[in-house]
């Protein structure tokens, strides 16, 4: 597969974009700009799955996939979970953090797990967060994972769960969570990151559908300046 | 109201501003400077590398210089040609990687980058003094001083890039960097290298005219060129799309005017300090020029105030107590909004000891501002928005001008730019530019749910409200990340929003060529970068005397 190098500030633009088109409200979207950035720092293969889940995403109602309730275990009115509706109600919800969140048939799992890395570094917190075949411990700073590319990046979960975790504490530092020996921390990095050919075109395809064509009068009146502009 | 956007768009950079704190700190901490490759041909065409030496770091501006036909020459983004194209280079770049850069950056946007380039940039030759600066130093003769201080730059920057674009260094991975820690400081260091880099290209070329006789352009003469920038819709969300960075910028310069009001008594060397800057500003001034008319009405009335500040400010007055609380609040009865600001920007000037230190505040991490309060109640939103955004409550945007604007992304440039909503197609995909009507459009659906559910409740089924509910619980923490104007109203005037985010970098010479497209000069006056060991780093914004006559 032919591979792009990209910046992290490039695919979470195109990430925002991309899910603006796929019928997220732009504040929703920012919110997806930061998950797909974080993935990809951490090195997940982030972006394929996300390519194909806005495909499917472009064809349902937004909110039969938002938790009926915020109470209990999450499900969605219809179908799936759906993952940044999913995302955002756990970054709300603070004060499950500790507790714990259960959610039941969702899409995209790792998308979920995203906004969780989003949550761990903004609120310098610790989660593990698993579903079926797949489990991520995260901290500010770190992520280890347990589980098969498949299954990490699986387009549906019948269970998501999270839970909070006492990474942060003095005497848990350095040390992974129960059941996560074979797991080793992995740091993020600001600097390029790889992704699919074909994956950076439709993504691209989509965030070009935000693009206004321009017409002779927006050229001339779009940045204010004429056509030529020399002194 | 500070944040008002008529007070935002008469700003004037200040010492906070981000070009003077840079040079200060580049010399408090011993930056050495060097000129490394010369490799132009006789009509300025070629290869030139300047190097900067920090404590830790070495970053190498690399200039690829073009001879470009003059009918080729636009300040427009949308141009595909530029007399010079830049980058600002990680360490030292090896003749493999000048190479790549040479396939690359005479390109600029549809050049590919990698994380050893933090900075793309690209500028034309001014036609108003390139040429005859050649012609005059290849005579052996100097430039006029006085021609050269009004034009103020050999040449203007049509875009400069970072964080990220075009696969670029994110911003992020310089954040730990101390001289990168504060905004847009890797691309302000980069104009700064090119304003050298336009000063030896016209002696080059003067040499190239008459290899014998060509005179060098005098120092006095070179720190009277700047760089010139020319700036349009591009940069203009920018202030709407980082509030919590805005609060940062103008809680810093109010905290700095805060603290010089305070001051209970000010010594006879500060009063005099103060009124020699009265002086040299209107020098400044007398450069300022534009052929816009509302501006020339402008400058005209600052030039009016100004003789009123020196009337007030007599020694006498700025003997007695308070004499800088006293002073600003008879500037807000008796000039006008640019009167103001230019006081402003005067009062923080003798005071560098009290507000320098303000400018590390003017650097955040927005992400710790991402997140929404889903504990907040319903009732307690509905209460802070009415306490915050009144003045967004007050717009009837059932009226067509209160909508008239739509902001976009142009397929063809892939840069922001305005549309007429009801005269143009692509309103919808409009950019979430419209803060005051999402904000009342929440309001108003924030009445309709029970006061105390909570926030989470009330987004998991409204998710369209997000970003609204994320500016209004920013704004309750953050008093000045937003401007108190509707950014889509019809008489919107975007250069202001320009003008305020220029004057943060330390521009001046605010020279509007439309309502959405403005001139400005950058660096002009400070020390070039080889002399900057021996020269006072912060004693140029206000030009210290007239320019003499030629």
């Amino acid at each position: 597969m032919t591979a792009v190098f990209r910046s992290l500030n490039e695919i979470e633009q195109i990430a925002r974009k991309a899910a603006r088109v796929a019928g997220l409200p732009w504040g929703l979207a920012d919110e997806v700009g930061g998950a797909l950035r974080a993935l990809q720092s951490y090195g997940f293969n982030a972006a394929s799955g996300f390519a194909r889940w806005l495909a499917a995403a472009a064809a349902h109602d937004l909110t039969a996939g938002a938790p009926r309730s915020l109470r209990g275990v999450w499900r969605a009115r219809r179908g799936d979970l759906h993952p940044f509706l999913t995302g955002a109600a756990l970054s709300d919800r603070r004060e499950c953090w500790g507790a714990g969140v259960e959610c039941a048939c969702v899409a995209y799992p790792l998308l979920i797990a995203g906004c969780v890395l989003g949550i761990a570094a903004g609120e310098q917190r610790a989660f593990i967060v698993q579903w079926s075949g797949a489990r991520i411990a995260c901290r500010p700073g770190g992520v280890a994972v347990i589980g098969a590319a498949a299954a990490v990046e699986c387009a549906r979960a019948d269970f998501f769960h999270l839970t909070g975790w006492d990474g942060l504490a003095e005497e848990s530092a350095g040390q992974l969570p129960a059941n996560m020996d074979a797991a080793v921390w992995r740091a993020p990095h600001c600097g390029e990151t790889k992704i699919g050919a074909r994956v950076w075109r439709r993504l691209e395809e989509y965030a070009a559908q935000t693009y206004v064509a321009a017409s002779a009068a927006s050229r001339l009146q779009g940045a204010g300046a004429g056509l030529r502009d020399n002194d | 109201m500070v944040m008002r956007l008529a007070r935002l768009g008469s700003f004037h950079p200040t010492r906070l501003s981000f070009m003077r704190a840079l040079l200060r700190e580049l010399k408090q901490d011993n930056w050495r400077f060097a000129r490394g490759d010369w490799k132009l041909n006789a009509r300025g065409a070629g290869l030139a590398t300047y190097e900067a030496y920090g404590p830790a770091r070495r970053y190498t501006l690399v200039c690829f210089a073009h001879a470009l036909p003059d009918e080729l020459r636009s300040d427009r983004v949308i141009a595909e040609r530029w007399d010079a194209t830049f980058a600002l280079y990680d360490g030292v770049p090896d003749p493999t990687e000048i190479a790549r850069l040479r396939r690359n950056v005479p390109k600029q946007e549809a050049g590919r980058y990698r994380q050893t380039e933090l900075v793309l940039a690209r500028a034309n030759r001014s036609g108003r003094l390139f040429e005859y600066t050649v012609a005059e130093l290849a005579r052996g003769r100097q430039p006029a001083a006085d021609r050269l201080a009004e034009s103020g730059y050999l040449m203007r920057t049509t875009a400069v890039y970072g964080n990220g674009k075009f696969g670029l260094s994110d911003y992020a991975a310089l954040a730990d960097r101390p001289e990168f820690s504060a905004p847009f400081r890797a691309e302000l260091l980069t104009v700064w290298l090119i304003r050298w880099f336009t000063v030896d290209l016209i002696e080059h070329l003067a040499r190239a005219v008459n290899p014998q006789g060509a005179a060098r352009l005098a120092p006095a003469r070179a720190r009277r060129l700047g760089v010139g920038n020319a700036t349009g819709l591009g940069m203009a969300p920018f202030l709407g799309r980082h509030p919590a960075l805005l609060h940062c910028w103008i809680q810093a310069r109010e905290t700095a005017l805060a603290r010089v009001r305070a001051i209970a008594n000010t010594t006879p060397t500060v009063a005099d300090e103060f009124r020699h800057l009265l002086a040299r500003a209107g020098v400044g001034l007398n450069q300022w020029r534009t052929a816009d008319r509302g501006y020339e009405v402008r400058i005209r009335r600052l030039q009016t105030d100004l003789g009123k500040i020196r009337r007030r400010a007599t020694a006498a007055r700025l003997a007695e107590p308070q004499p800088w609380r006293d002073l600003f609040h008879w500037s807000q009865t008796e000039l006008s909004i640019e009167g103001q600001e230019l006081l402003i920007s005067l009062l923080l000037e003798p005071h560098g000891q009290l507000v320098d230190e303000l400018g590390a505040a003017m650097g955040c991490d927005e992400t710790r501002y991402l997140r929404l309060r889903g504990d907040q109640s319903v009732a307690e939103l509905r209460r802070d928005i009415a306490r915050d955004y009144a003045w967004a409550m007050a717009i009837d945007y059932r009226s067509r001008a209160a909508r008239a604007r739509f902001w976009y992304v142009s397929e063809e440039k892939l840069e922001p730019r305005l549309g007429l909503r009801f005269d143009e197609p692509g309103a919808d995909k409009e950019l979430p530019l419209a803060f005051a009507r999402d904000i009342k459009m929440l309001q108003q659906d924030l009445h309709t749910a029970a006061a105390g559910q909570t926030m989470a409740e009330f987004l998991r089924a409204r998710p369209r409200h997000r970003q609204a509910a994320r500016r209004a619980q920013l704004a309750a923490q953050l008093p000045y990340c937003e401007i108190r104007d509707n950014l889509i109203s019809a008489d919107l005037l975007p250069v202001d929003l320009l003008r305020c985010k220029l004057s943060f970098f330390g521009a001046n010479k605010f020279d509007p060529k439309s309502d959405r497209w403005v001139r400005i000069t950058m660096y002009q006056h400070a020390p070039l970068p080889y002399e900057l060991a021996a020269r006072p780093a912060d004693d140029w914004h206000y030009p210290s005397q007239a320019a003499p006559a030629r």
